[in-house]
């Protein structure tokens, strides 16, 4: 609520890729008319990066907020349904897991389910009893169920889409609510004559566009925060040394997986995306250990089907800037920051940053504490996606590339390395209160890049063994028989009117 | 494979050692678990007064012990939370406050329309303020309770419950430590005879009688914030109208807490250092609850003064940290600092929880600051690591000490808010009106 009399807040959102377009739209309905008035600045000219197409479950909560409906989304952006990610030879050539949206087995007095694996002396079978990991490899797909005692709900689910339809997609709602769009390339930018606050963005053809509050999502250019504030950049690349993608659409072929693959490649990773009418691919990769000619090769070599454009390079560092809201400038997105898309986070850390935006919105002055407490938010969560991603690259055996051999040997730090030993032990998964990836996205990575524990949590001694053994197969049955039920994945988005 | 536990000798003689001995029997498949005597030099303050949390449901279930039968047996009250008075006035009882409406939290749609106090509007406190107790009725689902333990009942009855299941007391006390490389290398009894364990639990309260000279002193002390550390306890005959909240009253030069059993009312008095009668009880933690093959449980590792449950708060969750994160017989370094991390994250959320009664000052933690900050600000409250307790238990305890928020979130439409806190108010109301005293609950338990 603003303060009586108090005038709205002008914001100035600089760029209209994904993060530009999400934050107009997510301000323009939840801030409330009186207290801001949303402008977005963004040039045809320039363009989006255009790539940024699997999610994490936490987007739908994004898009009930501001009132989309799925049927209707999904068709716009020839969305697909995402019930995990498949790792492909991660820690060995010819190894393949998937991280799935949902929990394994069933926890029994407390105890998780991998112990009782774990004593049967089977936890490398973990996967068969994730039903959204069988679901997937089956090519089916069923929205979850509310009832929390049925197995049917214990998952979720995300989208995969085509990047370059969501911003247009969300542009529509956000002028529908207010947002005003201009179009123009920011040449200059206006400052308090202390060379504090921004007070104006500056446009190719003279145009001057005032503000309160500048949300710079600008991408990789960084604009203001960047160029103009100078927050510096603290790079990732010792641990997270990827600094190029080159990424190419192609038909697809074979049924429509409800997953997204990234598959290990000799100096990074590639990554498949399936559409409704396409497949996204894109190799990741260390420009120290590849080149970008033989990267596009290899990427064109690896693909189903005939390649839809030219392949685009994109180049970046891993890292993000300590302070993502300095003075009366706010980075979302790439500006703020870039999280290679191995576990398809970019989007959920706009997210979060907006919902911190939102949540924090001035109300007249801007006060330091909002943007220390949003400081604190977002890197609390860069923090823990980090450790996360190093994990992967981190644990394996893999010794036949050099990259390999880097990332394997390489020192780590220490959040992670206590983490990795803690689960080698016992099983046992450091748990959080703040941050994305709960346990079993732990407990998946740290299986599927085969740090099996040595022990396990005594309780599940518990059981006699042969009560444990039945225990265990029934509920194996039991979760194949329900991932059998449901519908073929394409089938079902045709079925809700999803389908393009 | 680092080999599992089967051994471990608990050493202490009081509730919090009967009750470590009970649980980890019951709980840890495989393992016999020794209760080896040692008077403490301290009276524990879960042998003075016996209110928990609703923790201690919980706990009692996992041990296999009905709560409703160990209250029958022992002759104990519930708590649905405290009713504090003083400098402020106001009442923190457990359990969810009111309803949101829509996307907007319930404190926001009280900081904005409320009219009488937010504890008005949880089911606990309404209870709490009629001496009542919870009926089945569904408007007062979020009214959760801790338990008031009889202290002399409840230690016989635990130490007959653990002994029941199968935990061995050898023949005569402790009478000396032996350590090792590992920690305790054995435990020689006042009989000549020695016991060894592959675990020893420190139940011996503030003596840490396991604990190396190092490791004791390695000591956090709270009384810089706390500084109401002279004890003095008294008891006074029951209440007629039996109370379910107990009664705190903070004052500059003093806290009383009165305690209430259905045969007796215990009443202790922490005030600023000074009276010659008093016990000293200075709250704080030592850095290593768990060092080597010894793990302290109780006040071995924390000191909580006897304010809202948190000493049988601490005791249980302390219990159920062991259980679950039972290391190996080797208790390697790396499980264990885990266990010492969340354990030490938990102890510092209990002392903010038990600071933000009293002003915010200067020199505060840091991770009490923050929230007080942020709820004074914007009513924002984020679940830190360690965190034991609820939004709403800390909503209630900081809009009772008079917090209002700087910056009002939105809190939706006038007429639809107070049309919403009306609504609460006279549902809780009627079911208030139709719920049982609290005697009539604890006759009803017994039946
Ligand atoms: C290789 C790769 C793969 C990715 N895969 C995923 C994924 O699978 N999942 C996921 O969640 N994320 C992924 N991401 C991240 C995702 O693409 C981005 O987070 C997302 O697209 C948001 O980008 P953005 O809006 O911050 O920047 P951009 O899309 O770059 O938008 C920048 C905007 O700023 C405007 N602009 C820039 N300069 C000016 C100027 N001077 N004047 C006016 N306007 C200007 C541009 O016109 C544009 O509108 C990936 C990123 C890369 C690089």
């Amino acid at each position: 609520m603003a303060a009586e009399g108090a005038k709205a807040m002008r914001v100035v959102i600089v760029g209209g890729g994904t993060a530009g377009w999400m934050t107009a739209a997510a301000l323009a309905r939840l801030v409330p008319a009186a207290q801001a008035e949303i402008v977005l600045v963004e040039s045809d000219e320039i363009g989006i990066v255009g790539v940024g197409e699997a999610t994490l479950p936490h987007i739908r909560a994004f898009n009930t907020r501001i009132g989309i409906d799925e049927a209707d989304f999904m068709r716009a952006t020839g969305a697909t349904f995402k019930l995990g990610i498949e790792f492909r030879d991660w820690a060995r050539i010819g190894d393949s897991y998937i991280h799935p949206f949902g929990v394994f087995g069933r926890d029994t007095d407390g105890v998780g389910f991998h112990h009782y694996l774990a004593r049967a002396g089977q936890i490398e079978r973990l996967q068969d009893f994730s039903l959204p990991v069988v679901a997937a490899r089956g090519a089916r797909f069923a929205p979850p169920a509310d009832d929390p005692e049925s197995l049917l709900s214990t998952y979720g689910y995300a989208y995969q889409f085509d990047a370059t339809r969501y911003a247009p997609y969300l542009r529509v709602r956000a002028e529908a609510d207010g947002a005003q769009r201009i179009e123009g390339r920011v040449v200059a930018v206006d400052r308090d004559a202390d060379g504090g606050r921004v007070t104006a963005v500056r446009l190719a053809d003279g145009r001057a566009v005032a503000g309160d509050l500048f949300v710079d999502c600008s991408g990789f250019r960084a604009l203001l925060i960047g160029d103009t504030l100078r927050e510096p950049f603290e790079d990732w690349s010792r641990w997270l040394p990827c600094d190029r993608a080159v990424a190419v659409p192609c038909a697809s072929q074979g049924p429509l997986l409800p997953y997204t693959s990234a598959v290990a490649m000799p100096a990074g990773w590639r990554w498949r995306i399936p559409l409704q009418h396409r497949v996204g691919n894109g190799y990741v990769y260390s420009s120290a250990h590849v080149d970008d000619d033989a990267a596009r090769d290899a990427l064109l070599a690896a693909i189903e089907g005939p390649a839809l454009a030219e392949p685009q390079l994109l180049r970046f560092h891993a890292g993000r800037r300590p302070r993502g809201w300095v003075d009366n400038v706010v980075a979302i997105g790439l500006a703020g920051g870039f999280l290679e898309p191995l576990e398809s986070t970019s989007i959920y850390l706009i997210q979060i940053a907006i919902t911190a935006l939102v949540e924090l919105f001035p109300d007249g002055a801007i006060d330091p504490a909002d943007r220390d407490e949003f400081n604190r938010v977002l890197g609390i969560e860069y923090d823990r996606i980090r450790d996360f991603l190093i994990l992967h690259y981190h644990a394996t055996e893999r010794d036949d590339a050099p990259f390999w051999t880097r990332m394997r040997t390489m020192e780590v730090p220490d959040t992670l390395a206590r983490k990795m030993a803690l689960f080698r032990a016992r099983g046992r998964v450091e748990t959080y209160r703040e941050g994305v990836f709960l346990e079993p996205s732990w407990i998946a990575v740290y299986l599927g890049q085969r740090i099996v524990p040595e022990g396990y949590d005594q309780r599940a001694d518990a059981p006699d063994a042969a009560g444990l053994a039945r225990a265990v197969e029934r509920l194996h049955a039991v979760t194949a028989a329900a991932a059998r039920a449901m519908p073929d994945h394409r089938e079902y988005i045709a079925t809700i009117g999803a389908a393009a | 494979m680092n080999a599992p536990i089967r051994t471990i000798a608990v050493v202490g003689d009081g509730i919090g050692a009967w009750t470590a001995a009970a649980a980890l029997a019951v709980r840890l498949p495989g393992v016999r678990v020794a209760l080896v005597p040692h008077t403490a030099r301290h009276r524990a303050m879960v042998d003075t007064v016996g209110a928990t949390t609703p923790a201690a449901l919980p706990f009692h279930v996992d041990i296999g012990w009905d709560w409703r039968d160990a209250l029958a047996r022992t002759g104990g009250a519930i708590r649905l939370g405290t009713q504090v008075t003083g400098r402020d006035d106001y009442v923190h009882a457990y359990g969810a406050v009111g309803q949101a409406a829509g996307a907007r939290p319930f404190p926001a749609v009280w900081a904005a329309h409320g009219i009488r106090p937010f504890h008005h509007y949880a089911a606990g406190a309404r209870l709490g303020l009629a001496a009542k107790a919870p009926s089945r009725d569904p408007a007062l689902a979020d009214a959760i309770f801790g338990l008031v333990l009889d202290p002399d009942r409840y230690a016989r009855a635990v130490e007959g419950y653990a002994q029941h299941r199968g935990v061995m007391v050898p023949a005569a006390p402790l009478a000396e430590v032996a350590r090792g490389d590992a920690g305790v290398a054995a435990l020689h009894l006042a009989d000549g005879t020695h016991l060894i364990a592959d675990l020893y639990v420190d139940a011996t309260g503030r003596e840490r009688r396991l604990a190396t000279p190092d490791d004791a002193a390695a000591w956090e002390d709270w009384s810089r914030w706390f500084p109401y550390t002279a004890l003095t306890t008294a008891t006074a005959p029951a209440e007629m109208l039996l109370p379910s909240l107990d009664r705190m009253t903070i004052a500059d030069g003093a806290i009383t807490v009165a305690s209430h059993l259905p045969d007796r009312t215990i009443h202790l008095r922490l005030a600023r250092a000074g009276a010659t009668d008093a016990e000293t009880l200075a709250p704080g933690r030592r850095q290593c609850g768990w060092s080597g093959n010894v793990v302290a449980v109780g006040e071995a590792h924390v000191v909580l003064p006897p304010m809202q449950g948190l000493p049988f708060h601490w005791l249980h969750t302390g219990i159920d940290r062991i259980v679950a994160l039972l290391p190996g017989r080797d208790c390697a370094a790396v499980e264990v600092d885990h266990y010492n991390r969340t354990a030490n994250d938990e102890a510092d959320r209990l002392r903010d929880l038990l600071l933000a009664h009293l002003p915010l000052a200067d020199d505060a933690p840091e991770t009490l600051r923050d929230t007080v900050v942020e709820f004074a600000r914007r009513l924002r409250w984020r679940q830190r690591d360690g965190e034991g307790f609820a939004r709403d238990d800390w909503a209630q305890i900081l809009f009772g000490r008079g917090i209002r928020p700087a910056h009002l979130p939105d809190g939706g439409d006038a007429e639809q808010g107070r049309r919403l806190l009306d609504d609460i108010d006279h549902r809780l109301a009627a079911a208030v009106a139709a719920a049982p005293d609290h005697r009539t609950f604890l006759e009803g338990l017994t039946r």
